[in-house]
């Protein structure tokens, strides 16, 4: 979730910024490469992954305006630990790590934002640890359904503002693709959504977030 | 008549040299000295619950301690494990949000207790103290992003083997050769996100692969490079 700390607006105000247009599937940063600065996100969505060594991507966070992409590379100087990609059309504003070093060592206040920033990043990834390791995959598809709608919003129509491919969807559900497809015909079926050509119609909320709790299992199925 | 519990002194901790509070200056060190509280926690105490609110920071003088997250099942999902030297509860305190993971002893513990108002105090005036905390929380998401990719990703059984590299890597090793902490089995099932009863099955496994030994409640690798093998781990 973009929690914002007040960082983003310091850089913003710091000036020597550069705004960018991705357009979909553009590269922000690769993973592994040096940290060459970070983005501020302004509009749009960008997925960050990491990259298997079977060739998939595992997509760990999808983010929102109000974020900044790259922050623990360019705070411990190593290469990026993952990629960035956008998802739609995203407008971001970069600053070099050199000058958001300068900018973050000239105030220990600064500091202090940076922490909380990265503070609700882990936060969020750790809440995904604990989904993964307990959740079935299709309560984990309803969770992610349920962070979609939070963080991008529906429209009038019920259509989730945030376009994601199959392979999209079952990467940050953590399932594989061929049942990622069985689980959304499964919710198509129940009523919960309707799914086609990367849209999303969200049907009914109230199921959507009661499937989305842990199901006490019948022992004997 | 009754033992005396001797406070752990900041300035000779050798446990402090190796964390954040490393930066501090003498006088800094004075002061955390006169404003620290420091317990002994038994195997199996609660150092701090998930939900309640943070008053300070955590240095840990001795022992072993595991933070995990209960889940709708009341599952633990273990998320970090902490030794001496380490600190614990920073990010809590930082975000200025409830613990979201409950501290629990493993291996008896010494532990010092460092209030807020000192801490932000330091923060606040120590550069160094701040770019550190800003490079250790930095780490701390690197880890969390590569355990979400492996929980995501990987079989049980290399899950587990990666798990085992990890314990090592971790507390090293003792006279025998064994992973330096007791683990309950429960505990590695926890930590990897499997079940207990699957846990016992592949460390059996892997024992009559030869891979490793079990010595009374610890476990020692026998073979590192088989296990780095089927962690398939390839950087």
């Amino acid at each position: 979730m973009a929690t914002n700390t007040g960082l983003e607006e310091i850089i913003k105000n710091y000036g020597e910024l550069t705004q960018f247009i991705f357009h979909k599937n553009d590269v922000l940063f690769k993973e592994n490469d040096q940290p060459a600065g970070l983005y501020c996100l302004e509009s749009g969505s960008v997925k960050i992954f990491k990259e298997e060594h079977d060739q998939q991507e595992r997509i760990l966070h999808l983010a929102t305006a109000g974020e900044i992409l790259g922050l623990h590379s360019v705070v411990n100087n190593h290469p990026y630990t993952n990629s960035a990609a956008a998802i739609s059309e995203t407008r971001a504003s970069f600053i070099s790590a050199s000058e958001f070093m300068k900018l973050i060592n000239s105030n220990n206040t600064y500091k202090l934002l940076v922490m909380k920033s990265l503070c609700s990043r882990i936060d969020s990834m750790e809440d995904h640890i604990v989904r993964i390791s307990e959740k079935m995959s299709d309560e984990r598809f309803a969770d992610t359904l349920l962070v979609l709608v939070e963080k991008y919003g529906v429209n009038k129509t019920k259509d989730l503002n945030i376009h994601l491919s199959i392979d999209e969807l079952a990467s940050y559900t953590c399932t594989s693709k061929s049942y990622m497809k069985k689980i959304i015909t499964e919710f198509t079926h129940r009523g919960l959504i309707t799914f086609s050509g990367g849209n999303i119609k969200i049907l009914n909320l109230p199921l959507l977030k009661s499937t989305a709790v842990v199901n006490v299992r019948p022992a004997a199925l | 008549m009754k033992p005396q519990f001797e406070h752990p002194v900041c300035d000779e901790c050798r446990s402090r040299l190796g964390n954040v509070f490393c930066s501090l200056t003498a006088s800094q060190v004075n002061e955390m000295d006169s404003e620290k509280n420091c317990s002994i926690y038994k195997k199996g105490q609660i150092i701090f619950n998930e939900g309640n609110k943070p008053a300070g920071v955590y240095c840990v003088n001795k022992g072993k301690i595991k933070i995990y997250q209960t889940g709708e099942e009341g599952k633990e999902q273990i998320l970090r494990l902490v030794k001496e030297g380490d600190v614990l509860g920073y990010r809590s305190l930082i975000s200025g949000e409830a613990y979201s993971g409950t501290a629990a002893v493993m291996e008896d513990a010494t532990v010092c207790f460092i209030p807020k108002r000192t801490f932000f105090d330091f923060l606040h005036t120590n550069a160094d103290l701040s770019t550190q905390m800003m490079q250790l929380l930095s780490h701390d998401l690197k880890e969390a992003e590569s355990r979400l990719t492996g929980l995501a990703q990987k079989p049980v059984r290399e899950r587990m083997a990666e798990a085992l590299l990890m314990l090592l890597e971790f507390y090293g090793t003792d006279k025998e050769g064994a992973i330096n902490a007791v683990i309950s089995r429960e505990d590695i099932a926890n930590i990897v996100g499997t079940a207990t009863e699957t846990t016992i099955r592949i460390l059996s496994d892997f024992k009559s692969e030869k891979l490793i030994d079990l010595i009374g409640k610890k476990i020692k690798v026998n073979n590192h490079q088989g296990l780095v093998k089927t962690a398939h781990i390839y950087d």
